[in-house]
């Protein structure tokens, strides 16, 4: 979905520096435990604010109802992830292949993620839904367009705008990534003589809206 | 001057003398493959109208070489045109800072190494598990090369011959040239830790090769590991920390050195391969943000061949800590204190830009610690970068313009480069400590996140860290290598004092060391016999080294060493600090932390600056001797007064004076 010679351009700088915040908003960083083990016992258990945490049980005992059990004492961890350094160690072997060098780079994101959860050795458990890599979410977005599009995503809150990005879509595979940066929506239709896609979003209270794809008259 | 005595081009403590006569180093990138051929005139009219004398670009290596032995040099693609651009530059009168690689990044796709070089499994560097080690980079993952690929060096010089006329024809005193870049931010592709990479076939004999000029025999080597191996090819290099005790590391140090070797190997192929060109240019790299193993400035710039390294600095926002120390550890060790890559504007996948209020913090922070040179990256936007004070098509872009054009034009009044700070104390910092960190892990996970848009799973370091008792005292900060408690706390300690200090560590030579009449070092249980000596010397000679949290009792080998100490102060914790540092009595003082005051000078003549590091503006009252005449260059006034002065300074700001002393 991401071509490798994407380039970016006109990047406003006031809007642009919203990226971090956005990702952020959509994808808050959450507090995992990981517990490493080895044979049947833990070797350690870190969680990703740094803690260590004593957990001494043996290894089958590491299962769902522990993981509520962690859930219920700790409000702000969303993960527990329970793993040995073979298993881990086999991911790595995996995804790392040479076969893995040629994927783009929405697809590798997805693979490593979804490899771990197939990993033999890894066990997952979470409070909440796994929630999808937003270069995922595009990449599903843009297949509902024609291979040869213009895609605005912009991102509102209180009906000023925070955010936009025009991605031009040739193929099906982003070639270039802009902000408006001081021209007008129709000057930027024009140079690309391509149907544009209007994906919007509101910021309400830290909880995005999202609405539905819509076709933009031409302008 | 330094090194380069005979040559036409040379490196000053205070920027570079081309033929007699001194410039200061200040420049700013433009990429020209990146900028539309019909606009590169007007770009390079905004950077010198901005101030700027010389600007820097890099010369990807997969931009020239499209594919294996066909070149672009213009005749396809008009922005390659590498040879036109560089006679613009001269025709602008800019002097050039040109960076060939092989290594660039610059959020290239493949970081600018051609794709067929990094599709070569005897380049790629490899995994414990001996895969590939994938960059997950948003333009595409890719597999890291080593830096101890012989292939590699033979396709790269077949490229470098390649640019080499061209280069030649642009070299100083024909053309611009100045300064060429010996390949770039070489730290394993930021995956810098003992054990991702590197175990390729080149490396694990490069390994070998070094284990055997370090013991000069095999029995020496079985001595000091305990082991019985016949020969330096029975050895593998370790994937993960197995010691179980003091006697079993040094097998385990010897492959964190093998990885500062690695590089400087390297580092020195790069560097020798520019030098046999018969360039005038001086050569110089830039390290991306290390001062800690696998990294050396000191050694770095020892490499014959080599004039001049820097290190990188990308500040985030209002926090400066980082930049203190890497630019206080420049300060101390470098012939010209000099940040390669200073982040003007920002990378496209960094999540944000920096305001033009914090990059001026940021650069004028870096001049009041010492940095004395400069490349502002970028000055120019181009593809996958933004917030530079020039946009792609040559405009002004408002208002990091007018703020670099102000910095610019107020170094080149002042005359800064010629002031030089100079701080009684020194932090020196222990690298061995930093090496023992950084082994003692069971695995060392490749990062699968580059920046906003690619994050995949983290592992968190502590989670391999072993908790075995080897008998010795380990520094209890394990979150990183770089970071020691005991320099944090003594750091801490003059900071709150207003005590101006430098930093190092064991690669600091013993000429400038004895510069400092107070040195800070940590020290653990063991003690390199060399570091000893040199260190105790210095304490004989009249230096006071104070040294702490414990004092060493073994050597490198971890063999008891009977050290003559008496010399040495031993302070374990703070408490224990103020009864033995020397009474401090600055030029110039007031009474809030917040507040940092440092002073740089040329004979009697003095550049003050005055830091409000709070988020608040403060009205404050600075003391000092007798009368003095306060010459405001930026952002200050003018003041004359006696004994004190009384400054409003805006939070996050620094003010600078000129002040003549003694003068009504």
């Amino acid at each position: 979905m991401i071509d490798k010679d994407f380039i970016t351009k006109n990047l406003d700088p006031v809007v642009w520096s919203r990226l971090g915040e956005l990702l952020q908003l959509m994808t808050p960083v959450t507090k995992k435990l990981h517990i490493l083990t080895d044979q049947d016992k833990v070797i350690k258990a870190c969680d990703t604010c740094r803690n260590i945490m004593d957990i001494n049980r043996n290894i089958e005992m590491l299962n769902e109802d522990f993981a509520n059990t962690l859930f219920a004492n700790d409000d702000s961890l969303e993960e527990v992830w329970v793993y040995s350094l073979d298993a881990l160690k086999e991911y790595y072997t995996v995804i790392q292949k040479r076969e893995n060098y040629e994927c783009d780079a929405d697809h590798y994101l997805s693979y490593i993620e979804d490899s771990i959860e197939q990993s033999n050795g890894f066990h997952i458990f979470r409070r909440n839904p796994k929630k999808q890599n937003i270069l995922r979410l595009l990449a599903n977005k843009i297949q509902e367009l024609p291979p040869d599009s213009i895609l605005l995503i912009q991102y509102k809150q209180e009906d000023k705008e925070f955010f936009h990005v025009i991605l031009t879509i040739k193929n099906s595979r982003i070639t270039q990534v802009e902000t408006l940066d001081g021209r007008k929506l129709a000057d930027v239709e024009k140079t690309h003589e391509l149907p544009l896609y209007v994906w919007s979003f509101s910021l309400d209270s830290y909880r995005i809206i999202c609405s539905n794809l819509e076709k933009k008259q031409r302008l | 001057m330094f090194g380069r005595t005979d040559e036409m081009i040379q490196i000053t403590k205070n920027g570079v003398c081309i033929e007699g006569k001194e410039i200061p180093l200040y420049s700013g990138a433009v990429h020209y493959w990146r900028i539309a051929r019909e606009h590169w005139w007007d770009v390079l009219d905004c950077v010198k109208e901005m101030g700027f004398r010389i600007v820097e670009t890099y010369i990807p290596w997969s931009v020239h070489e499209y594919e294996e032995g066909k070149y672009d040099f213009g005749d396809v693609v008009p922005e390659k045109d590498l040879d036109c651009f560089l006679s613009v530059c001269e025709q602008k009168g800019l002097k050039i800072l040109v960076r060939p690689g092989p290594h660039i990044n610059a959020e290239m796709t493949d970081f600018g190494f051609p794709e067929w070089i990094l599709g070569d499994d005897e380049i790629q560097a490899r995994s414990p598990m001996g895969t590939g080690v994938v960059y997950p980079f948003v333009a595409g993952p890719f597999p890291i090369p080593s830096y101890a690929s012989k292939k590699l060096f033979q396709k790269f010089t077949v490229y470098f011959e390649r640019i080499l006329p061209i280069l030649k024809k642009h070299d100083y005193p024909d053309g611009g040239i100045i300064g060429i870049q010996a390949d770039n931010e070489m730290c394993y592709f930021f995956r810098d830790s003992a054990y991702t990479l590197d175990y390729c076939g080149d490396a694990i004999r490069q390994y070998r090769d070094m284990l055997s000029m370090k013991y000069k025999g095999i029995a020496q080597l079985n001595k000091v590991y305990h082991s019985t191996y016949s020969g330096y090819d029975d050895i593998c290099p370790p994937t993960q920390f197995g010691a179980k005790k003091k006697e079993d590391l040094p097998y385990y140090l010897d492959w964190a050195e093998y990885k500062e070797y690695q590089i400087l190997k390297g580092l020195a192929f790069y560097a020798g391969l520019i030098k046999k060109s018969k360039m005038n240019a001086f050569v110089f790299h830039n390290c991306a943000y290390q001062n800690y193993t696998p990294i050396s400035l000191q050694r770095s710039e020892a490499i014959p061949g080599m004039d001049l390294v820097g290190i990188d600095a990308y500040p985030e926002g209002w926090d400066l800590a980082v930049l203190r120390e890497r630019i206080r550890y420049m300060a101390s060790g470098s012939i010209l204190p000099f940040v390669p890559e200073f982040g003007c504007g920002s990378y496209f996948d960094r999540g944000y830009a920096l305001s033009a209020d914090q990059e001026e913090y940021g650069y004028l922070y870096a001049f009041m610690n010492g940095m004395k040179a400069v490349n502002f990256y970028m000055l120019a936007d181009r593809d996958r970068w933004f917030a530079c004070p020039v946009t792609n098509d040559g405009k002004k872009r408002e208002p990091y313009y007018s703020m670099l054009q102000g910095i610019i034009n107020m170094l080149h009044t002042s005359g800064l480069a010629e002031y030089h700070r100079k701080p009684d104390v020194l932090i020196y910092k222990n690298y061995g400590m930093g090496r023992l960190k950084q082994i003692y892990a069971l695995f060392d996970p490749n990062q699968l996140q580059s920046n906003c848009l690619m994050q995949g799973p983290e592992f968190p370091r502590e989670l391999f860290q072993p908790d075995i008792d080897l008998g010795i005292t380990m520094d209890a900060d394990l979150t990183h290598w770089g970071k020691e408690v005991w320099i944090d706390m003594v750091c801490n300690y003059l900071l709150k004092r207003g005590i101006d200090y430098n930093v190092s560590d064991q690669y600091l030579s013993e000429e400038a060391l004895m510069e400092y009449p107070v040195v800070f070092a940590s020290m653990y249980d063991f003690l390199d016999e060399k570091e000893a000596v040199k260190l105790d010397a210095y304490a004989r000679n009249g230096g006071m080294l104070i040294v702490g949290p414990e004092l060493p009792v073994y050597n490198q080998f971890f063999q008891k060493y009977d050290m003559d100490t008496s010399h040495w102060h031993y302070v374990k914790d703070i408490d224990a600090l103020a009864g033995i540092i020397p009474e401090y009595k600055p030029l110039y003082w007031l009474e809030d932390p917040e507040i940092e005051i440092t002073v740089h000078r040329k004979s009697e003549h003095e550049i003050l600056f005055m830091a409000n590091k709070s988020g608040k503006d403060k009205a404050v009252t600075m003391y000092f001797e007798g009368n003095a005449a306060f010459y405001g260059l930026w952002r200050a006034s003018d003041s004359i007064a006696d004994n004190k002065l009384a400054i409003e300074i805006r939070a996050h700001t620094i003010y600078i004076w000129k002040v003549v002393r003694g003068r009504s």
